[in-house]
């Protein structure tokens, strides 16, 4: 058996030569490696059933290799895995594996699927054709409905941050409503709390330019609508002017107001 | 990596990537059709319009009936430097008066300088004066413009502020706003 089979390999090998060194078509030289490694794997399919049955030492033993129980030292050894660069992966790889599965007592059942009752999912040694179809696809399923869940969060952080970020800067104030607030007045002096010693330090300097101001107010003295006995009222209601402030502010109203007399 | 992972990777990107610029397209669009769009905003007894994109504002002014701000020129304080407040005080002799007094006061204050004052006509129904003046108290220059209209004994300011750089881009904005500026 054994020497059968090497005597395959070589072939195999002289095969692989020929056709590198072009004595060959890729044709034939397709049709007739598919050929000996059909013979390859017909004759480790039946070492391992012999083997199994007791009728004879596993092949390993009687080539003196160890390794893998087909015999192969390594892949690089194995002709099924010996492709050519313009062939690609073996297309016969999958067909060569021998279908079928062993039950408890070492017995090959070809071309059968493992009953369910006895499957051990568990077992990392069920082949990997046992695993039932629908554990399958219930796991593509998943997978797919995971991902899609992911494109669906994808869109909706994309949506989100088109909507409320300002580029890639949350705008959170908008994103809650918040208004705005806003701290200019028309009448800055007379509603200016901010600092009173800082008023009444400025007081002379107000004084100052009121009374520098009363000659312009004079002017207005002149038409009807100034009376002097309007602007006496305000002379003496410049209580905002009191209020904030100091007594020279008010005093120096008093002297604008008697322009006005 | 498995070329599926890339595959999935590169998709997801895409999509965030898409949803992104649609939704930020989307969102450039409402927000310059909310300029143009004006909003008539109302509260104590005065009525005016402000541009869609525009809110209501709190004012520090005891004397504040209403104030709108731009929620985008919100500076570092947390004030907005684009608004319009509209205030009321009482005169005690009339609105010429209190008018030239307040802005003689400001002229000589530091940190103020008067750019203009005059009458102006039509505002709510009403005569008034305007005055433009530049302010600088936090640092960053504001130039105002003050509309005074008198009724009921009352004087009614509506200030519109911007910072001096941007003001005469806003001021259109401001005109719709004090054109459009009615008593209820």
């Amino acid at each position: 058996m054994s020497r059968e089979r090497d005597k395959l390999i070589a072939v195999l090998n002289e095969l692989e030569k020929d056709y590198h060194e072009g004595n060959i078509s890729q044709e034939k030289y397709i049709s007739l490696r598919k050929r000996y490694i059909h013979k390859i794997d017909t004759l480790d399919a039946s070492n391992r059933v012999r083997a199994m049955r007791g009728k004879g030492p596993h092949s390993n033993k009687r080539s003196g290799r160890e390794g893998s129980p087909n015999g192969y030292n390594s892949k690089r050894n194995n002709p099924r895995y010996n492709k050519h660069p313009k062939q690609g992966r073996n297309p016969n790889y999958r067909q060569s594996r021998p279908k079928g599965y062993y039950d408890e007592n070492g017995e090959f059942h070809p071309y059968k699927s493992r009953p369910y009752n006895e499957r051990n999912l568990n077992n990392v040694n069920t082949p990997v054709n046992d695993v039932p179809k629908e554990t399958k696809s219930k796991t593509s399923v998943a997978l797919v409905a995971l991902f899609t869940i992911i494109l669906l969060a994808a869109f909706g952080t994309g949506i989100f941050m088109g909507v409320f970020g300002d580029g890639f800067s949350f705008g959170f104030d908008d994103l809650l409503g918040a208004g705005a607030a806003i701290n200019d007045t028309a009448f800055p002096i007379q509603d200016q709390t901010v600092n009173l010693t800082d008023y009444s330090s400025n007081s002379s300097d107000i004084s100052s330019n009121y009374s520098s101001t009363s000659s312009d107010y004079s002017s207005y003295s002149s038409s009807d609508d100034y009376g002097s006995g309007g602007y006496d009222d305000s002379g003496s209601g410049s209580g905002g002017y009191d209020d904030s402030g100091s007594g020279s502010g008010s005093g120096s109203y008093e002297g604008s107001g008697s322009g006005y007399n | 990596m498995e070329r599926k992972y890339i595959v999935g990777i590169v998709i997801l990107i895409i999509v965030i990537g898409g949803a992104f610029l649609y939704a930020n397209k989307v969102m450039k669009e409402k927000e310059s059709h909310n300029e143009t769009e004006y909003l008539q905003v109302s509260q104590n007894g005065v009525s005016i319009i402000v541009p869609g994109n525009w809110v209501k504002a709190t004012s520090e002014s005891n004397s504040s009936l209403l104030a709108v701000a731009d929620p985008s020129s919100k500076n570092a304080n947390g004030f907005s430097d684009i608004s319009v407040n509209i205030e009321r005080k009482n005169i005690t002799d009339s609105l010429d008066a209190e008018f030239t007094r307040n802005y003689d006061t400001l002229s000589v204050t530091t940190g103020y300088q008067v750019l203009f004052s005059g009458n102006v006509s039509g505002i709510g129904g009403y005569s008034g004066l305007e005055a433009d003046y530049i302010s600088n108290i936090t640092g960053v220059a504001k130039q105002h413009k003050a509309i005074w209209i008198e009724k009921d004994g009352f004087a009614y300011v509506i200030l519109c502020t911007a910072p001096q750089s941007s003001f005469n881009s806003k001021e259109m904005i401001f005109n719709q706003i004090i054109g459009n500026f009615k008593f209820n």
